[in-house]
């Protein structure tokens, strides 16, 4: 569960203060699909990084299974992201040294989870995500579809409760933006909180709960 | 580059102190005396081995040794040589030296040789080459290697010894056997080297000498080494001050390199914290890269300044005009040590900077930015 009460967030800029998220208050319980849409520089990144432990907000909390986020010490909330987050960044986010197995194990570095071992678990997620056959291929071999699955892939390594995820069809073709949506989908039947920001008002039909950002004011619409 | 320079200063000073050192001892002289006329020539010969001839016009050991104070005089006669057909690429100096008064060789020859040097016998030098019975021929004449020194860094090491009496006959006999005549008389000599008697002061027995033999020039062992070391602290100081001034401008020079590695990496590094990746993390890898980085850069620096000074020798010898001498591979472990020791500690501080401002940036500033 994520709970913002009236967060906000303020950048200095050279005339002044600039209000990038402006008293944004919500919830969002476990296992909602959240969509959030709003034209570019609304305040859509700025607002998944505050729930996701990467920026503080300038005002309000945040709390993630009722626990206050940016009241606890570094190595607490870096915890909580290696455990309940996984991130899925707008950019490819993939480390270009690495195959895309050594990405997928990367976050084992910073959990250790019980069950399966990483290796098996991460090739069985490459697996369920059809890259049974790159494995061992570099993130420049791979196609931008590709990139963002093994990316997915990543987010789902620690096996977290909540997927954040900004633009993560940005620079898809319609077709692999279909794909990508409803591998969300299925990790959502999974039981997963999943919050995806857009600009693509069309991503509306594989959400159950649909915001709208404009100019840092957050309003949901269904 | 630092660690480079550092090592070089400290091989440069410290072989050629290790020289003067080991040539003082060898020479176990207190003080040298030459033709005031051949001065310049015969301190070339000590330090930095360009082989002359050279010989006092008068006889001058009968009146060196009546002087009070000198315990032992033991004359030496220089022939250079021509370049040699076989053994040598460069010119050697040959050193007759009078085995019942010498105490330079002597001491060496008892301990490995167990007798006296024997007719038509040689010394060589650690410079030359050949096993002990080789045979080399100079002036017409041949002598059998009896045995080598251990290495001097001095003119020593491309010096050949031989009996007095054997370089006259080979003079007498150069007249007709040779290329070039060697210009020797019977009987001269090219220098007395004293030993003073226990007690005795060395500076006042050398001004006895100047007021007894006008035409010789008497080196006390301090002269000589003084000599040597104002030449050397010129070099030092300079070769001081260019690592100082490396130090000074390396310092931020790998900080912003190291930023720049930091910036470079800031999405990575910000990837790694949105993982779960805790600001020590960060810190201790962006640290113990840089600690890498320098550490391995100190080795590359102390492997390119040992090939360079190995490739460079001569020439920083020939221009300094000081003797070198490897230093042993005690001190080379030692300098290297502390020169690694420095680079890791140089390039630590420099990147504590970077590496704290990396674990304290804000994870979306960094990946925002990198999206732009
Ligand atoms: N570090 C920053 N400093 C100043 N302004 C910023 C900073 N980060 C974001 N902004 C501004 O905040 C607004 C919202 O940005 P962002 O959250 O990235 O919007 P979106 O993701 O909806 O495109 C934009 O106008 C952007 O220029
Ligand atoms: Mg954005």
């Amino acid at each position: 569960m994520i709970r913002a009460e009236k967060i906000s967030k303020r950048y200095q800029n050279g005339a002044g203060e600039f209000l990038a998220v402006n008293e944004a208050d919500f919830t969002i319980a476990k296992g909602d699909f959240v969509l959030v849409i709003g034209r570019s520089g609304s305040g859509k990144s700025t607002l998944l990084s505050m729930l996701g432990g990467l920026t503080r907000p300038s005002d309000g909390t945040v709390r993630i299974d009722d626990e206050e986020i940016w009241k606890m010490p570094d190595n607490r909330l870096s915890q909580i992201r290696a455990e309940k987050i996984g991130f899925v960044f707008q950019f490819s986010g993939l480390l270009p040294t690495l195959t895309a197995r050594e990405n997928v194990l990367l976050p084992v570095l910073f959990h250790r989870r019980k069950g399966d071992p990483a290796n098996t678990r991460a090739v069985d997620l490459l697996r369920s995500f059809s890259l049974g056959e790159k494995l061992d291929s570099y993130p420049s071999q791979l196609s931008g579809g590709e990139v963002k699955r093994v990316a997915i892939a990543r987010s789902l390594m620690n096996d977290p409760e909540i997927l954040l995820a900004d633009e993560p069809t940005g620079d898809l073709d319609v077709d692999t933006e279909q794909e990508i949506m409803d591998l969300f989908r299925s990790v959502n039947a999974q039981g997963k909180t999943i919050l995806v920001v857009s600009h693509n008002p069309d991503l509306a039909s594989f959400a159950d709960r649909i915001f709208r950002m404009e100019k840092g004011t957050l309003v949901e619409i269904t | 580059m630092v660690t480079g320079t550092l090592l070089s200063t400290s091989f440069l000073v410290g072989g050629a102190q290790n020289s003067v050192q080991v040539g003082m001892d060898r020479l176990g002289a207190d003080i040298l005396i030459l033709p005031q006329d051949y001065v310049i020539k015969g301190q070339s010969v000590l330090l930095t081995g360009k082989p002359t001839t050279f010989a006092f016009q008068d006889s001058v050991l009968s009146r060196v040794k009546s002087i009070p104070g000198i315990a032992v005089a033991s004359p030496q006669l220089y022939i250079g040589t021509l370049q040699n057909q076989g053994c040598c690429a460069t010119d050697l100096q040959l050193i007759g030296i009078d085995p019942e008064n010498d105490f330079t060789i002597q001491s060496w020859l008892e301990s490995e040789l167990g007798r006296p040097l024997g007719k038509d016998e040689c010394i060589v030098g650690f410079g030359i080459i050949g096993p002990v019975g080789t045979i080399l021929k100079f002036y017409g004449h041949e002598y059998t290697v009896a045995g080598r020194l251990d290495p001097s860094g001095m003119g020593m090491d491309a010096s050949i010894f031989i009996r007095m009496e054997d370089a006259y006959t080979m003079s007498e006999e150069s007249g007709w056997k040779a290329v070039s005549p060697v210009g020797i008389r019977e009987g001269q000599i090219s220098a007395v080297l004293v030993r003073v008697e226990p007690g005795a002061d060395k500076e006042a027995v050398a001004q006895k000498i100047r007021e007894t033999v006008p035409s010789a020039y008497p080196f006390t062992v301090s002269h000589v080494a003084t000599k040597v070391n104002s030449q050397l602290s010129l070099a030092t100081e300079v070769l001081t001050a260019v690592t100082a001034a490396v130090t000074l401008v390396s310092i931020p020079f790998i900080a912003l390199i190291s930023t720049m590695v930091a910036n470079e990496r800031r999405r990575e590094l910000a990837l790694l914290r949105a993982m779960g990746a805790t600001r020590l993390f960060i810190f201790s890898a962006v640290f113990s890269e840089s600690l890498l980085l320098a550490a391995l850069g100190g080795l590359a620096g102390i492997g390119i300044s040992g090939l360079l000074l190995s490739l460079f020798e001569p020439l920083i010898t020939g221009t300094l005009q000081v003797p070198f001498l490897w230093p042993s591979l005690w001190t080379i472990a030692g300098d290297a040590a502390v020169a690694i020791f420095l680079a890791v500690g140089i390039g630590g501080a420099a990147s504590l900077y970077p590496a704290y401002r990396s674990s304290t940036m804000d994870p979306y500033e960094a990946i925002r930015r990198s999206e732009l």
